[in-house]
């Protein structure tokens, strides 16, 4: 299905560390690293264990974001209510504000996933009139 | 069209997504010892054209990044 | 100013002469003022204010027009309700018409600091001289049923506030024009299109200005400059406690009812009034970073929309016309900043943040009285640009509408 109903809480591990540590990390099967910033990276799903080059690195397990997915055909209506260009290669990662939220977007061929704060994920919903909002 | 930085990390950003980073703005130089104290405490140089400033990617990768602004655009 | 305008008013145009006894720089409010009441009060009309654009191209041109004296200190309640005395006399001393409207300002708060914070104020402003009181939820409902008083399912629930019946709007191009009518037909000179690119300073004393016309002598020169005085000040060497934000503000279309007083909002970041046209004038806090840029921006709409519409639910039915930005001379402790510099020949007027308008008529009053007399006015003297050597400043929280 290309529109989510809602979003969903994700789970996934949190590394911060040296990125050059960082960079010899490999993307675990069916998994995916979302580099947030030059020494924090999220990997999706949550790793059972991980080796880091840095003996002071900090993982942790992640559970502060929501996630849903978006099909390609839906990308038009998500960048409608982004004020910056998505990134037109694939895979790719992105983040910034949707509709005024900050999100972290995976794409790849199929469409994105979106994360966003769990304490946020409502406002996205309402603002993307995501399932039925009708009371 | 609002403001928009350059974030290395994520690209060109709308301002709206960025924390402006408070820092001392002192005149471009200090004078003598009667006058360095009141211009370091509350004078400030208020530069017209590009400046170096700090902000904070609060939408996007949550870093400081020193960036070039210029405050006439 | 268009030609329209220019042959409604008595303006008669001079040429540029090469000497003046007092030029000011700036013809928006504050230097018109300043220019008309040297003229009026004392005499004093071998007088040039010098605009690059247009006068009440600026600021002037670009503010929310409310005129009050709710202030938090004791010295900035006196000085703005002299300011207030003096706009409500200005149609009558002109013979112009300003739009002058006592509307009253309602001050909102939602929680217990704020209700200490404008008890706070409703005392010092009546030791003061200027009318302001606190109302309960029941009073804010009766002089402005369009509040929401339990906005945003409780969140912003209004607990109480101030009132002051003086605060009132008034038209901004019709008090730059009968300032500047006033003044010229006693013999000022209003230069428009008239940059000034330097200062002419031989010694430690300025003695006049460079402008793209040719240099001009004077014996004070006056900067009623807004957005770009610290770059002037530089050139007569002179340090500014001083950092420019712009100040964006929007009107929405035509609201059917009457919506009477101005209501203000500082934890809520925004403040609305109506227009004489029947619009509906928006504003909120300055943007965080210096700029001297005059763009305005879609995030600021929303911004200052989402607490509006929250607080005032009718809001939700009108559309967005038109948005500007201004640029504010903000000082560090949120007060004007008036009188000597330090150098000989040159004054200032400025600091004017985003209370500039509230300030013309006693701001170039107490100019124009130092100017002529060469001795600070008792009303202006706590704003002097030596307080921050002398380590007494004016620092007013109640000097914005909305928390900076």
């Amino acid at each position: 299905m290309s529109v989510p109903e809602r979003f969903e809480r994700l789970e996934a591990t949190r590394i911060v560390a040296d990125p050059g540590a960082l960079d010899g990390i490999e993307s675990p099967d069916d998994g995916r690293l979302m580099r947030l910033a030059p020494d924090d990276l999220l990997v999706l799903p949550a790793l059972a264990r991980v080796d880091v080059a840095d003996r002071y690195a900090i993982i942790e397990p992640e559970a502060g974001f929501s996630a849903a997915w978006f099909g390609r055909s839906q990308l038009a209506r998500l960048q409608a209510v982004s004020a910056w260009e998505f990134p037109r290669h694939r895979p790719a990662v992105a983040q910034g504000h949707l509709a005024g939220i900050p999100v972290k977007m995976l794409f790849d061929e199929g469409g994105v996933r979106v994360l966003v704060p769990a304490v946020l994920a409502h406002h996205l919903e309402e603002r993307l009139g995501l399932g039925d909002r009708r009371e | 069209m609002a403001l928009r930085l350059h974030c290395p990390h994520c690209g060109v950003r709308p301002v709206d997504e960025w924390v402006y980073g408070e820092v001392p703005d002192p005149p471009d130089h200090l004078t003598g010892a009667d006058e360095r104290d009141v211009d370091r405490g509350f004078m400030m140089s208020n530069t017209e054209g590009a400046k170096q400033e700090r902000w904070f990617h609060a939408g996007g990768c949550g870093r400081w990044q020193a960036i070039e602004r210029d405050t006439t655009i | 100013m268009n030609e329209f305008i220019e042959a409604q008013v008595a303006f008669g145009w001079e040429d540029l002469r090469s000497s003046y006894d007092v030029v000011i720089v700036g013809g928006g409010g504050h230097g018109l003022s300043t220019a008309y009441h040297l003229a009026t009060r004392h005499g004093m009309t071998n007088v040039a204010v010098l605009e690059r654009g247009y006068i009440g191209s600026g600021n002037s041109g670009r503010n929310t027009t409310i005129i009050r004296a709710n202030y938090g200190i004791p010295e900035a309640v006196r000085f703005y309700q002299r300011s207030v005395d003096l706009y409500s006399r200005l149609e009558e001393e002109t013979g112009r018409w300003i739009m002058h409207d006592r509307k009253g300002l309602l001050w909102l708060v939602h929680g217990t600091p704020g209700t200490r914070h404008e008890r706070a104020r409703s005392i010092v402003n009546q030791a003061f001289g200027a009318d302001t009181v606190y109302v309960t939820p029941e009073e804010v409902g009766r002089i402005c049923p369009e509040v929401d008083l339990n906005a945003g399912g409780g969140e912003y629930r209004v607990t109480g506030g101030t009132y002051s019946p003086h605060a009132a709007t008034a038209r901004h191009d019709r008090v730059v024009w009968a300032l500047a009518e006033g003044a010229m037909k006693l013999g000022v000179h209003v230069h428009q299109r008239t940059a000034v690119t330097g200062l002419l300073k031989p010694g430690d004393r300025v003695t006049g200005v460079l402008t793209d016309r040719g240099p001009v002598s004077a014996g004070v020169v006056v900067s009623a400059v807004g957005g770009h005085v610290s770059t002037l000040a530089a050139m007569a060497g002179v340090r500014l406690p001083i950092r420019t934000h712009p100040l964006q503000a929007f009107v929405t279309n035509h609201y059917a009812g009457s919506f009477r007083p101005i209501v203000a909002s500082a934890e809520m970041g925004f403040y609305v009034s109506q227009t004489p046209r029947g619009e509906m004038l928006l504003g909120a806090g300055i943007d965080s970073q210096p700029s001297y840029s005059y763009r305005s921006s879609y995030e600021f709409l929303s911004h200052c929309s989402l607490p509006a519409v929250t607080l005032l639910p009718f809001l939700r039915n009108l559309t967005i016309l038109r948005q500007w930005a201004g640029v504010c001379d903000m000082s560090v402790d949120l007060s004007p900043i008036m009188g000597y510099t330090g150098v000989d020949g040159f004054l200032v007027t400025t600091g004017w943040g985003t209370w500039g308008f509230k300030g013309i008529p006693a701001g170039g009053e107490q100019m124009a009285e130092l100017i002529a007399t060469d001795r600070t006015p008792e009303l202006i003297a706590p704003f002097s640009l030596n307080r921050f050597k002398e380590d007494r400043l004016m620092f007013d929280p109640g000097s914005t509408g909305t928390t900076h």
